[in-house]
């Protein structure tokens, strides 16, 4: 642009200024007074906004879009017009960069599972002694143990914005009935086997094309199902401090594991070698999957326009209905505040609306999730014969609810990752399954050993 | 009273300043400042900042917690059993896609180069695909080699009902060098330009002299088109060892953390590198990986460029120096 600006005979403002003084007449001396003023009035209004900016205390928000919309940061701002609001789109890559430079974003969304890992590398404040002023929030008496989950050593790190047992699953009633198999009731969980059994007779296939699947598992891979199903039978996958993943030493590890295999192996459950053409829970609404175990978020989708009154709710299965019962929870979505924000009271003000005032209330009604304050619970849909399914099951659910345990040292994205790449090389037989599993847990041992040897 | 008053150094020192104002150099410094500093500011200061971490434990969040590690992350990566598969993969997809994709390119060219009725149709429907963004073109071919319902499964059923062969999972890298291949239209213009620059004189020569087709582009047509094909082979094997959208878009399921865990048969080195700073939070060895793969770009392209000298003729006969260089 520069060059082009030297090839047309001149600098850029040099040619404004020959411009100007060709402007000679009457007419043009007017239209040189109208250019001034114009200039000086945008001059001063641009330092009229800054001053005026800098009364208002400026609070960054890493959220979903979907969850956090700029809308909502409009209605908060009306509100409350000292502070000013600057929303960002959750993204791992831009957190990173934000972190980096120093100056991460003051309310960060997150999984409770990242708690640990976060307050070991003092990225989170410690909000307890803001709850005690807060707006709307946050009696201790109206909490659910669910924002256990954020408190450590008896200090809270964050809130939830709202949560969801896992393994709340939904049925295709069509595909029940032409396999000849009665509903199951909301409150009258399944063992593991026999939705195994019945995910085999639900299953429609075409040679080797998987017309309709039998079953699916949030999210789609071995990493959640094992830890899940773990978690529902009393078990761990780090030991009490995080220092170590156990998994070859725990028999159920191989049993539970070895489950998922086996269905995985015989294409009734979506996998790295039968994958699904696309995510799971836009293919359950249109009658492609026989029962999906999404968890009771999903709920507000599973009947889509397709499929009104055909879906019915399935109680969380249990692995051995001997065992005391147990519904995990993986779905624990939520916030933290940053310990470097340099306005605190700000932004716990942000953060206590939106967890905890209209925006809330707004969540419970929408059905998309169970919010985190027992007076909320009333607000959650209870309409429709599916909603009231729901709500009989959730009751049922919530007695039950716990969560897996991480590692103050890793993300869980580490076992992920690795439970992913090494299961896909076991289902294909480059690998046997137990070498699978010793894979897996030196690879997550090693990288929290890393992180414990850099955090000395 | 001195001769040289105040008030005679202040007017050489404005004359100088005029001077150096109306300097050709100066005015090309200062037109080019601008870039300048987006070079040091955008390029050089995050590469040098890149170099230095990847001598640390960087984990991406946690910078005042950073340690140096000397050469451990390089070390690492040369003995990886992950680096060694992912770099065999990129080197396959270049050994593969960049030759093909310049032989297709050519073939094309050379059809399109002929009189024919529709040929702006041709050269039109041809070059169509190279604007599709990147991302879209791999979810079309996501749904073209998709297991259940894609379309060449589909096609493959009329013949073998029930087919359901999982391309991506099992052949990802080949799905990746055909992607590549539908995308060779810029290739393939570049090579048309080359060939309408090619004189008829010496075609027309060559023919009356009894030269074929096969004489008349072994002899006359890649000799001339060489400094184009040079060009692109060079181009090709840089933007071939640094593919990983396309591998990553395919390798996506149903959880978007799995973006940045390609499927193993599309497990290229770009994508391991970016794989342990995003999702393993191992910032400082993600980068040592990327600096490896800067020295293997390096020395390959060195090696393309030594060789040239046997096979790139200049119409114009290059200088001494420069053919060393």
């Amino acid at each position: 642009m520069l060059f082009s600006c030297y090839d047309m005979g001149g600098t850029m403002p040099a040619q404004v200024l020959l411009y100007f003084k060709k402007l000679n007449t009457e007419g043009e001396v007017y239209l040189k007074k109208v250019l001034v003023i114009l200039f000086l009035a945008a001059m001063l209004a641009l330092v009229g906004v800054n001053l005026w900016a800098a009364d208002r205390v400026t609070v960054t928000v890493m959220y979903n879009n979907n969850e956090f919309s700029t809308d909502m940061a409009k209605q908060f701002e009306a509100v409350n017009p000292d502070i000013k609001l600057v929303m960002l789109e959750t993204d791992t890559a831009r957190y990173m960069a934000m972190c980096t430079a120093g100056s991460p974003p003051d309310i960060m969304r997150c999984n409770a599972a990242w708690i640990p890992y976060l307050v070991a590398h003092k990225m989170v404040l410690d909000i307890t002694p803001y709850v005690r002023k807060a707006k709307y929030s946050l009696k201790q008496s109206d909490f659910l143990p669910i924002i256990d989950t954020y408190r450590l050593k008896g200090k809270l790190y964050g809130f939830v914005k709202d949560w969801s047992p896992t393994l709340i699953g939904y049925f295709n009633k069509d595909a029940f009935t032409e396999a000849g198999i009665p509903f199951p009731k909301p409150t009258e969980p399944y063992t593991y086997q026999q939705m195994a059994d019945i995910a085999r007779k639900l299953q429609k296939t075409e040679g080797d094309r998987v017309i309709r699947r039998g079953l699916a598992f949030w999210p789609g891979d071995i990493n959640a199902q094992l830890e899940l199903t773990l978690v529902s039978v009393g078990g761990k996958l780090y030991n009490s401090d995080g220092t170590k993943i156990i998994l070859t030493s725990n028999p159920k590890v191989k049993v539970i594991s070895k489950f998922f295999y086996d269905l995985a192996k015989e294409k009734v459950i979506p996998s790295p070698i039968s994958p699904s053409e696309t995510w799971e829970g836009s293919m359950f609404p249109g009658g492609r999957i026989g029962m999906i175990v999404y968890g009771y978020w999903y709920g507000a989708m599973a009947e889509g326009e397709q499929m009104k009154g055909k879906v019915g709710v399935m109680a969380a299965p249990t692995w051995d209905p001997k065992l005391p019962r147990i519904s995990p929870s993986h779905n624990i979505v939520g916030g933290f505040i940053s310990s470097k924000t340099k306005n605190p009271n700000e932004v716990y003000r942000v953060f206590d609306w939106f967890f905890a005032g209209q925006p809330a209330v707004d969540r419970a009604k929408s059905g998309w999730g169970v919010p985190a304050q027992k007076s909320l619970l009333e607000f959650m849909p209870n309409t429709t014969p599916f909603d009231k399914d729901r709500t009989v099951n959730l009751d049922f659910e919530m007695q039950k609810v716990k969560i897996s345990n991480s590692s103050p040292y890793i993300l869980p994205d580490i076992y992920e990752n690795s439970m992913r790449k090494y299961f896909e090389l076991a289902l294909k037989g480059e690998i046997s399954f137990d070498q699978f599993l010793v894979n897996v847990e030196n690879e997550v041992n090693k990288a929290i050993a890393d992180s414990r040897a850099s955090m000395k | 009273m001195s001769a040289h008053t105040p008030y005679m150094t202040s007017t050489s020192t404005a004359e100088s300043f005029k001077k150096f104002l109306h300097r050709e150099g100066t005015a090309f410094y200062g037109f080019i400042s601008l870039w300048l500093v987006g070079l040091l500011v955008l390029q050089l200061f995050p590469m040098i900042s890149a170099l230095v971490l990847s001598f640390t434990n960087f984990n991406g969040l946690d910078l005042p917690n950073t340690a140096f590690v000397g050469w451990s992350n390089y070390l690492e990566a040369l003995q990886s059993p992950d680096a060694h598969y992912s770099l065999g993969l990129t080197l396959i997809y270049t050994g593969l896609s960049v030759p093909l994709g310049l032989a297709t390119a050519l073939i094309l060219a050379l059809l399109l180069n002929a009189r024919r009725r529709l040929r702006g149709l041709y050269r039109t429907a041809f070059y169509l695909p190279t604007l599709v963004p990147l991302a879209a073109t791999a979810l079309i071919f996501k749904a073209i080699y998709e297991p259940n319902f894609g379309i060449l499964n589909l096609f493959i059923s009329i013949f073998r009902p029930g087919t359901a062969y999982n391309w991506i999972g099992n052949q990802g890298l080949y799905c990746l060098v055909t992607m590549h291949l539908w995308t060779c239209g810029t290739i393939m213009v570049i090579f048309l330009a080359g060939l309408q620059g090619i004189p008829e004189e010496q075609i027309e020569a060559a023919k009356i002299d009894g030269a074929n087709s096969w004489q008349l582009f072994r002899r006359i047509t890649w000799p001339l088109l060489s400094p184009i094909t040079y060009f692109q082979l060079m181009l090709g094997i840089i933007n071939a060892l640094q593919m990983w959208v396309p591998a990553n878009i395919l390798s996506t399921t149903t959880d978007a953390n799995s973006f940045w865990n390609p499927k193993h048969a599309l497990y290229v080195y770009p994508s391991y590198a970016l794989q342990q700073m995003m999702s393993s939070q191992r910032v400082g060895y993600g980068v040592a990986l990327i600096w490896i793969l800067f020295v293997l770009v390096l020395v390959l392209t060195q090696i393309v460029r030594k060789t040239s000298r046997f096979w790139v003729h200049y119409a114009v006969e290059q200088e001494e120096g420069a053919r060393e260089k």
